[in-house]
């Protein structure tokens, strides 16, 4: 259990690390709007936000 | 002034809390907000600065430590885990400590913090001096640069500061420098920068304009704006982006006062997953606004005005002074709040590794001055470290002036800052690193850092000469600080990072393969790598516990009883002179104590769960469980041992019972021996001397027929007794096994043959026959023939004392079967009962029940019979039925 949140973690990082750099990044890097907000500030939180709740239900989920 | 006073009674109260032993900073949202220390002034002011031109290339900065905070499970951990069970006290430590404890390394590593760090507590002095400046209504810098110093606020932004950190964070000296009520000061400012920039967010976003959408929907409009919706459009470039994530990735874990805060300030690795999340979300939220607002500072101030300051411009434009106050407020929480922790950690280190021994050194080993206050004087060596590293960064940004703003100059610290990396996680997870490896990488690091950052900066300022900037260092193109190597079309910061890391981790792996540590960087390596080996299961127990003190009583009385919980409280009253009486709260150390003795009472593992119950920890964890199972295991293991240990000490009783009840019947039968022996001698004994003395009174009464016959009767008698004792001496010969044999070639015919003749008187006196049937084959076999005689004797006269008078016959045979050779002497006289003839060739045993009276014999014969034919490689056996008769069958190997 242990061993596998830390295996879970540890995709965690690489997975958004590819999806907050070059050349996944380059996708959304336009001056264009998203739902009334630029597409690249939109993406970037968007991740961000996916991040922490990826995290919060791995080592929340441990009871 | 209120502020500061509000931030000093935090701190007051929060260090009696803890001193009465009830930590309010144990808690993983206190520890997850300290870590917001990261937040500075950087952030409150200069990300909206660095968005006016970079976009949104600022948020590198919050989402490198967002992406490794999954890591933190394993990394943090492992440095907090390793730091305790070391007592490490500050990075420099942490390095030297992994590298043989090595002191040169800590002066090297706390030289590159400290100049690492300057530029960065100068832009704290800068901005809030700027903070300063705008609600005075005056140019943001003004008096820096012109004039002397006494005319800079900045010089007095830095004294403040300097007084300020030094209260704090030398307020009182801790062994493990921990400082609770630091920490609760600094979450409490978290809360308070965190608020502070939402609010001028929400009042931008929602108060001047109508919201994200009316917002980014006018600056789409703005030409000067809409070009920061884009990394392609503000002129990031992908590597810069990338450079700037992994150097704050890097930073969160690295700078001095994170890992004072993180590490060193730690209460417990299990606030670590809580962080993990609780973090991040802070980095986001305090982000969220950051974009809004420099676009509308864009979009309203045209470039009229600083843009690190937009923060404290705009509300200030808009009319709301009492906004921009709290939100200077914000702001000087973020500064204070760094440079407080920051130069805390750096003269830690700054006195432990270089004043401290500086000052040992040169007063040699005086007693006396050492134990009269000493940590008095550590304390004061304390102060002024903190005064040399602010003045340092007041001379510094002196020195570079308005002309970077904020961040530029922060990230000429970061990247000061990853030089460390590859000592502390190369040294975390590679047992091979060298001392030698971490001295050389990190010295090449850091010079690469001075000669591609702070020294050009420090040129442009006019401070050294400038040309090495545009022609190379002594004019070789090959050395351009901004373009080393020929490396051209990189930013500043992302060149000197590429650069810098890419040689400090080169030499630290090169040097460090192709030296050898030594021992104690050996030991240290093994520790520092399979920490968890070292902790074992326990890894909790250097960390501090708590509970209330009924809870723990609860449980012990349980589990030992009232009476042996009430004797172990008192021993720990008296063993450490308090009274638990009034304490509500257990202290830590009672806790290991009860959890010591509940442990003898139901095992570690039991004893931990238990006390987690109680403790104000998180619940069990199933990786405890698979210990506890573990443990069991082993304990089930160690059970199965002891009752293989059990049969067999079961298997030696029963033979030792055996033994004895052995040695208890041949005990009974000597007895038996004896008393039948002395009865043998004591009757001819008696009979000789009733004769002799018949003989001696009455020798001239006694007719010549007469005393010749008695005579007779004494030879006899005398014979038995010789008999007797030969055969006594016989059996002792045979037990001891040392009775001489002479083997030759005999005819077993000849032995049989010889004592029949002998014994016809005997047989005749009887009137009993004896048969033997003289076979025409040689017998041959290799024996000692007085002893195959007395066989043959001993045989007959057994069979001669059952036979019955008159009618008794001995059947002798002797035959040859295949290899061979059987002796057979049968009678046909009272039998052996079948009970009794496994018995009959034991010493000491005689046949004498069935109403014959005691028969003749000392109970030896077949036992010596038995001796011999064994000696000769034969076997003895007896075939009988009571009345019937017996047959003794006697078998040699021809």
């Amino acid at each position: 259990m242990a061993d596998d949140r830390k295996r879970s973690l540890l995709f965690i990082f690489t997975f958004f690390l590819f999806l907050i750099t070059y050349p996944i990044l380059g996708i959304f890097d336009h001056k264009t709007m998203t739902l009334g907000m630029p597409t690249l500030f939109f993406y970037l939180f968007f991740v961000w936000l996916g991040l922490i709740i990826a995290v919060g239900l791995v080592v929340g989920n441990k009871r | 002034m209120l502020y500061i006073a509000l931030l000093f009674y935090i701190a007051w109260w929060v260090d009696k809390r803890a001193d009465r032993g009830a930590s309010v900073v144990s808690n993983p949202y206190i520890y997850a907000l300290s870590l917001a220390v990261y937040c500075t002034a950087w952030t409150f002011f200069g990300s909206v600065g660095r968005a006016t031109s970079g976009g949104l290339s600022f948020l590198a900065v919050y989402l490198g430590p967002s992406l490794l905070a999954p890591l933190w499970y394993m990394l943090l951990r492992k440095m907090i885990l390793i730091s305790k069970n070391q007592r490490i006290t500050s990075i420099a430590d942490f390095i030297s400590s992994r590298y043989g404890k090595s002191s040169n390394l800590a002066i090297l590593v706390t030289v590159i913090a400290v100049t690492g760090i300057v530029p960065y507590i100068s832009i704290q002095l800068r901005a809030v001096t700027q903070g300063i400046n705008v609600l005075a209504n005056l140019s943001p810098n003004a008096g820096n640069l012109e004039g002397y110093f006494w005319k800079d606020a900045a010089f007095y932004v830095a004294l403040a500061m300097a007084i300020f950190a030094a209260v704090f964070g030398t307020r009182k000296l801790d062994p493990n420098e921990r400082h609770e009520g630091l920490v609760a000061a600094i979450a409490f400012e978290s809360l308070v920068k965190l608020l502070a920039f939402l609010a001028v967010g929400i009042f931008v976003t929602y108060s001047i304009y109508d919201g994200f959408g009316d917002l980014f929907a006018q600056a789409a409009l703005n030409e000067a704006t809409v070009k920061l919706f884009s990394f392609q459009s503000s002129g990031v470039t992908p590597f810069a982006w990338f450079v700037l994530i992994m150097l704050s990735l890097f930073a969160i874990i690295l700078l001095p006062r994170q890992f004072h805060i993180s590490v060193v300030e730690n209460t417990t690795p299990r606030h670590i997953p809580k962080a993990m999340w609780v973090f991040p979300l802070y980095l986001l939220l305090i982000n969220i606004f950051v974009l809004p607002v420099a676009l509308a500072g864009k979009m309203l101030f045209d470039g009229s005005v600083l843009p690190d300051t937009y923060v404290l411009s705009l509300p200030l434009k808009m009319g709301a002074p009492w906004l921009a106050l709290a939100t200077f407020i914000g702001g000087f929480s973020a500064a204070t709040g760094m440079v407080v922790v920051e130069a805390t950690a750096l003269s830690i280190m700054f006195s432990n590794h270089i004043l401290v021994p500086l000052l040992i050194r040169s007063r040699g080993t005086s007693n006396e001055t050492k134990k009269t206050g000493f940590s008095d004087r550590l304390l004061d060596i304390r102060r002024f470290s903190i005064l040399l590293m602010l003045l340092l960064a007041y001379l510094y940004q002196r020195a570079i002036g308005a002309s970077h703003d904020l961040v530029s100059v922060g990230l000429i610290s970061f990247t000061a800052a990853a030089q460390l990396a590859p000592a502390v996680i190369g040294g975390m997870y590679w047992k091979r690193a060298t001392h030698q490896g971490a001295m050389t990488g990190l010295i090449t690091g850091f010079l690469v850092w001075a000669f591609c950052l702070p020294l050009p900066s420090l040129a442009q300022a006019g401070l050294i000469p400038n040309d090495f900037v545009q022609n190379g260092l002594f004019g070789i193109g090959f050395l351009k600080p901004y373009a080393l190597f020929g490396l051209e079309g990189m930013d500043a910061i992302s060149h000197a990072a590429f650069w810098s890391l890419l040689i400090n981790g080169w030499t630290y792996a090169i040097v460090s393969i192709n030296t050898q540590p030594n021992m104690l960087t050996l030991t240290q390596a093994n520790i520092f790598v399979n920490i968890q080996n070292y902790i074992g299961g326990q890894d909790w127990d250097i960390l501090k516990r708590e509970a209330k003190m009924f809870d723990l009583r609860n449980v012990l009385n349980r589990f030992l009883g009232e009476n042996r919980t009430q004797i172990i409280l008192q021993e720990y009253e008296t063993t450490n002179n308090i009274s638990l009486k009034n304490e509500k709260n257990a202290p830590s150390d009672l806790i290991n104590f009860a959890e010591t003795h509940l442990a003898g009472a139901i095992g570690a593992a039991s004893a931990r769960l238990m006390l987690d119950n109680v403790t104000k920890e998180e619940a069990i964890t199933l990786d405890e469980v698979m210990r506890i199972l573990e443990q069991t295991k082993e304990a089930v293991a160690h059970s199965h041992i002891m009752e293989t240990k059990n049969a067999e000490l079961n298997t030696l009783t029963t033979q030792l019972t055996d033994a004895n009840e052995q040695l208890k019947t041949l005990d009974r039968l000597k007895a038996d021996f004896i008393t039948t022996i002395t009865h043998e001698i004591r009757t001819p004994v008696t009979s000789i001397r009733s004769l002799s003395k018949i003989i001696l009174d009455y020798r001239n009464e006694l007719d010549e027929k007469q005393i010749s016959e008695y005579l007779q009767v004494l030879v006899n008698e005398s014979n038995r007794i010789s008999r007797l004792i030969n055969q006594v001496l016989d059996i002792e010969k045979l037990q001891s096994e040392t009775m001489p044999y002479s083997f030759e070639k005999i005819d077993l015919r000849e032995i049989v043959q010889t004592p029949i003749a002998g014994m016809q008187q005997l047989f005749a006196e009887k009137n009993i026959r004896c048969e033997f049937k003289w076979p025409s084959e040689e017998m041959l076999i290799d024996g000692d023939r007085d002893k195959l005689i007395q066989v043959m004797v001993n045989l007959l006269s057994n069979a001669l004392k059952f036979c019955p008078l008159n009618e008794g016959i001995i059947a002798v045979s002797l035959q040859k079967e295949q290899n061979f050779i059987i002796l057979k002497v049968k009678d046909n006289g009272i039998g052996i009962p079948k009970s009794r003839q496994k018995d009959i060739f034991e010493k000491f045993t005689q046949i004498n029940s069935v109403g014959q009276g005691k028969p003749y014999g000392t109970g030896l014969g077949l036992f010596i019979t038995k001796k011999i034919v064994e000696q000769h490689k034969g076997s003895i056996r007896v075939e009988s039925e009571l009345g019937k008769g017996a047959s003794f069958e006697v078998t040699f190997s021809a």
